[in-house]
């Protein structure tokens, strides 16, 4: 079996955001769980890395899971190298 | 250029160096033909060496982007880490090998650039099918201008070729390759302006 690559931090944070972006638009009060089962991560590992944002100031607190100005502008970079790669025929998919 | 390292800032996979490499060799490469070409009469100067044999390094930085950016797994990271240096240690040797005795590089010139030209076309087909299918996947618009680009590139190649193969003097097949090169890369950089300047609508409120 292929063991699937490691993904960095910085496409983590990106995945994440985005995840807790659409959650928040769908509903008031986001469910973990359900963000673990599209993070594709370990439940433990992805308190560390919710922690990891609030300490970057990315999102506002672990209560309302807000994202930050910072938070929104990381995003956007985030979505725009994505859609750069995807332009370019070299996103993996 | 920034916007061509952004993929590999952001995901830290080295397979996508060859993005920046590969077009930062290329930029290069065509920089040394202008200047080369500067002369009005044709000759073989060291300088048309260097354009000539930093092409198909461009390409193939290229070309195995695109190859190892499908399968993202430990095994082709791997091999991928393995190709760029042996692709390295090639374009070292080679420029050490033309440093020391240039007298040898500079016989044939127009026979080794017909290979050269041959083998940057192939390349160029593999970028143009593999950008093609990328597009036919994702059925979006915005992705049609890259294959686009990458085939200008080849065509602009295959006309250089023919320049090569015939009569350095006429000059037709010549500056057509060039305006399709220069056409190409203009489809770049227009591909990473509507990306990072052109779509403020994705912005946050």
């Amino acid at each position: 079996m292929k063991k699937k690559a490691r993904r960095n931090k910085m496409k983590i944070y990106g995945e994440l955001l985005s995840i807790l972006k659409a959650e928040k638009s769908n509903t008031d009060k986001i469910v973990l769980i359900h963000v673990q089962s599209k993070m594709n991560a370990p439940f433990d590992r992805l308190k560390s890395y919710i922690s990891d944002l609030e300490d970057l100031n990315l999102i506002e607190d672990q209560m309302s899971y807000n994202l930050t100005q910072k938070g929104k502008e990381f995003l956007d970079e985030y979505k725009k190298i994505l859609d750069f790669m995807e332009r370019m025929g070299i996103a993996d998919r | 250029m920034w916007f061509l390292i952004k993929p590999y800032q952001t995901t830290r996979e080295n397979r996508y160096l060859g993005l920046p490499i590969g077009f930062g060799f290329l930029g290069a490469s065509y920089g040394l033909s202008a200047f080369a070409h500067s002369d009005p009469v044709f000759s073989v100067s060291p300088l048309m060496w260097f354009q000539l044999l930093a092409r198909p390094f461009a390409f193939a930085f290229l070309a195995f982007t695109y190859y190892f950016s499908k399968k993202p797994s430990k095994n082709t990271r791997l091999i991928w880490d393995i190709t760029l240096s042996v692709m390295i240690v090639a374009l070292t040797s080679l420029f050490i090998l033309f440093l020391v005795s240039p007298g040898l590089a500079l016989d044939n010139y127009r026979l080794l650039s017909i290979y050269i030209r041959s083998f940057n076309i192939v390349c160029l087909v593999y970028i143009t099918i593999h950008t093609i299918r990328s597009h036919l996947k994702t059925q979006d618009s915005k992705t049609i201008l890259t294959p686009f680009g990458y085939l200008l590139l080849g065509i602009g190649q295959y006309s250089l070729l023919i320049w090569n193969v015939g009569d350095v003097n006429d000059k037709f097949p010549f500056y057509g390759g060039l305006a399709l090169r220069w056409t190409g890369l203009v489809l770049f950089l227009l591909i990473a302006y509507r990306t990072f300047y052109g779509s403020k609508k994705r912005s946050f409120e």
